[in-house]
């Protein structure tokens, strides 16, 4: 039995500083799921074709040949499936956290990438956003990057990207502004 | 006929369960209220994409061994 449990007030994972305290965390725009819901549309519509065409249209009448046929088209199927499914799947385990403190981009895959990439807010020099072409317009989406000394944090496909860079803004100053005052 | 739908559907299942297990590993040691949450799709919890995949699951072992069943 698989149990869900959370904190209901804060937000828990690996990296994270006991002191911080979260803001909202984000993933990337679902246009991102865009392609890979097209590509397994096409991969159905082919084998849907494949299927009429060989089995319904051409009949073929020999009886391991068809069964072949059959089995290489399921696997295909599948094979599609599974491929959309991993690529939603890596949707859901790329993820950006914004605290009070860092930013933390945690990037994931099912097997090969475990990827944790943080950046200080009071380390930060610049904030950039930017949305080139029509899509990202219109879709309110684009490119966050965040620049510290060393450091250059890209934040792609980043949904409505003018609140969020307004957010960070805000977190960032009433950070700095906090910490002017408690120095004694 | 019936040896190769199971085995398909064996394949199937075991395809579904490997890859939530998979992504519930990685997932699992971090955690979302979704108060905080400011991203495009926010329907899916964990909880609910477990049924996404549960449905997803079902409905791919339908739409491959009927048509398998009926033109074998």
């Amino acid at each position: 039995m698989v149990k869900y449990t959370h904190a209901p007030a804060d937000i828990v994972f690996l990296g994270k500083d006991p002191e911080e305290r979260c803001h909202f965390y984000f993933r990337q725009h679902w246009i991102r799921l865009f392609w890979p819901l097209i590509r397994v549309i096409a991969w159905s519509a082919f084998v849907g074709m494949a299927l009429w065409l060989f089995v319904g249209i051409f009949g073929i009448q020999d009886a391991s040949l068809r069964r072949i046929t059959l089995i290489f088209l399921a696997m295909t199927w599948l094979l599609a499936h599974f491929l959309f499914l991993t690529s939603v799947y890596r949707h859901f385990l790329y993820i950006v956290v914004v605290t009070d403190q860092r930013v933390h981009r945690i990037k994931r895959t099912l097997v090969t990438h475990n990827d944790h990439q943080t950046i200080g807010l009071q380390m930060l020099q610049d904030i950039y956003k930017s949305q080139h072409g029509l899509v990202q317009n219109l879709l309110g989406f684009g490119t966050l990057t965040l620049e510290a000394q060393e450091t250059v944090l890209k934040i792609h496909f980043t949904p409505r990207i003018a609140e969020k860079y307004e957010r960070i803004l805000h977190i960032k100053e009433v950070e700095r502004s906090r910490n002017k005052h408690n120095v004694p | 006929m019936i040896t190769t739908l199971i085995c398909i559907g064996i394949l199937i299942l075991v395809g579904e369960v490997c890859l939530w297990r998979l992504f519930y590993t990685k997932i699992v040691d971090m955690h979302f209220p979704p108060s905080l949450d400011c991203s495009s799709i926010r329907f899916f919890s964990i909880r609910r994409m477990h049924i996404a995949v549960i449905v997803h699951a079902v409905l791919l072992l339908i739409s491959t061994l009927f048509p398998l069943w009926l033109l074998w």
